[in-house]
């Protein structure tokens, strides 16, 4: 089968294409549809023409195979050291395979290559500072996540985020209105018991920056707003707001600087 | 067979050696590009210098980087194992003399003991990379026929030549063997893993002025690439 119809080449682009692979429970279909998805050896070739250089090269040609790089990697240190797990090792069975073959893969090896490529690496680039020769695993596996990403081969989730990115240029679905009317009401509904709660938006020469993850508007509604009422709070009580988690914001006195960042410390677990 | 081993082919190693080596750099050079490795190497020169200085200082002495000290005897072993492989043949008096015979031009050596010290140590060493590629699990995964090989073809002049310089067996014999091993390890080097010889450095410098520029090296100064 050349294409799916939710797996595919072509990244998320539309809302509806998003609501579609979002609908499709844990990317059942989308994984089903992986398993007889074909692999466009000539255009992998053309990839490695553009973009396989001598960095690349190099590395993958002068590896001596040595080992050096196992003990950086915590994939390796957290499986009881696999050797399966050695940095080296996943780069040349993937990669360095690709590379070897001109492409030329089947199915199969692409689907261990996805697997390999996004859980067996978070291209921390550890291995780098442990390899004599500083070649450097986790570019090489960026890179090789962009190669499967061209061919399809792409975890269900990481197409839905990439596609958030795309279309909302965050990873989930908050608009900048969205995110700006969310803003808005806060401060309207919370009015009454904060009097002169403001949460500023564009505001000029100021001195923090407050960002969310997306996902606090989005899911989190009731207690996201403590966290902009922790800005206000020193200047209306003299005392700094505490949050210890369960929802109660405990003020205590700041003392010196670094006695409140010593005293904040164990209680900062939002 | 002499004359050919010591006239034509040690021009023809030599030449392949050399220029394979000259085209591995000019190639290398060339295919670095400041867009796809996302290294600002022309923009940054003072602090991509100064990271590649010091990448290829740290790791060129034991023990000087954190891999090397957590592996003491490995290293120890890569060290004996590259100063001994240099020094030995540069440095060996038989060398000096066909130099001298060849040329003119005398090279200063090592007395003999001491020759045959470095040899042994590149043999013992090369003995123990074999027992720790197949003794470590982590090691003997990633290990392949190609490995083996490529050892051998570097130890090759090191046994021919101890042999052939004590006369055991037939002299002639290890003599060619080793004049041919010789050959064949000069050629091997632009176009296998013993390129390092050269790649080494390269790779270093880049790392280096990667880790200088982009990764945390030029943290205090404004804008980090």
């Amino acid at each position: 089968m050349p294409q799916g119809k939710l797996c595919n080449k072509k990244p998320i682009t539309t809302e509806d294409e998003l609501h579609e692979l979002l609908a499709d429970k844990s990317g059942k279909r989308y994984y089903e549809e992986m398993q007889s998805l074909d692999v466009d050896a000539s255009e992998i070739e053309a990839l490695f023409r553009k973009s396989f250089k001598s960095r690349l090269k190099s590395w993958l040609e002068i590896c001596t195979h040595c080992a050096l790089c196992a003990e950086s990697c915590f994939f390796y240190l957290a499986n009881h050291k696999d050797p399966k797990q050695v940095p080296s090792y996943k780069i040349q069975s993937t990669l360095g395979e690709l590379v070897r073959r001109k492409g030329r893969v089947d199915n199969t090896f692409m689907r261990m290559t996805m697997d390999t490529a996004w859980s067996k690496c978070t291209c921390c680039n550890r291995c780098a500072l442990y390899c004599p020769f500083g070649i450097d695993m986790g570019v090489m596996f960026s890179y090789l996540r962009g190669i499967c990403f061209s061919q399809g081969f792409v975890p269900w989730e990481l197409k839905i985020g990439s596609g958030m990115h795309r279309i909302y240029r965050a990873q989930m679905d908050i608009t900048t209105e969205d995110w700006v009317d969310t803003c808005q009401w806060m401060v309207e509904e919370n009015e009454e018991e904060w009097p002169g709660l403001e949460i500023p938006v564009d505001k000029e020469n100021a001195d923090i920056i407050y960002t969310v993850n997306a996902r606090d508007p989005s899911t989190t509604r009731k207690i996201w707003p403590m966290q902009p009422f922790c800005f206000m709070w020193p200047e209306k009580t003299g005392r700094f707001p505490v949050w210890d988690g369960k929802k109660q914001v405990w003020p205590c006195s700041p003392g010196t600087g670094k006695e409140a960042g010593c005293r904040l410390k164990p209680f900062t677990k939002v | 067979m002499y004359e050919f081993l010591t006239g034509p082919m040690v021009w023809v190693a030599f030449g392949v050696f050399g220029i394979g080596l000259t085209v591995r750099t000019v190639l290398y050079l060339r295919g670095l590009d400041w867009k796809l490795d996302r290294v600002t190497y022309s923009r940054n020169i003072p602090f991509g210098i100064k990271g590649a200085a010091r990448s290829v200082f740290f790791w060129l002495i034991p023990l000087g980087t954190r891999s090397w000290r957590n592996n003491p005897l490995f290293t120890f072993a890569v060290f004996a194992f590259h100063l001994a492989l240099i020094m030995g043949p540069v440095f060996l008096e038989a060398h000096s003399i066909l130099l001298m015979e060849r040329w003119g031009v005398g090279f200063w050596s090592l007395p003999a003991m001491v020759s045959d010290v470095l040899t042994l140590m590149v043999m013992i060493t090369s003995l123990f990379f074999i027992l720790r590629r197949f003794g470590m699990a982590e090691v003997r995964l990633v290990t392949s026929f190609y490995d083996i090989l490529v050892l051998g073809i570097a130890v090759a002049p090191f046994i021919t030549g101890f042999m052939a310089h004590h006369h055991a067996g037939s002299y002639k014999f290890w003599l060619y063997a080793h004049i041919l091993s010789g050959e064949v390890m000069l050629m091997a080097i632009p176009f296998t893993k013993l390129s390092h010889f050269l790649l080494f450095f390269l790779a270093r410098i880049q790392i280096g002025m990667d880790f200088g520029i982009k990764r945390g090296g030029m943290k205090s100064k404004g804008m980090v690439w």
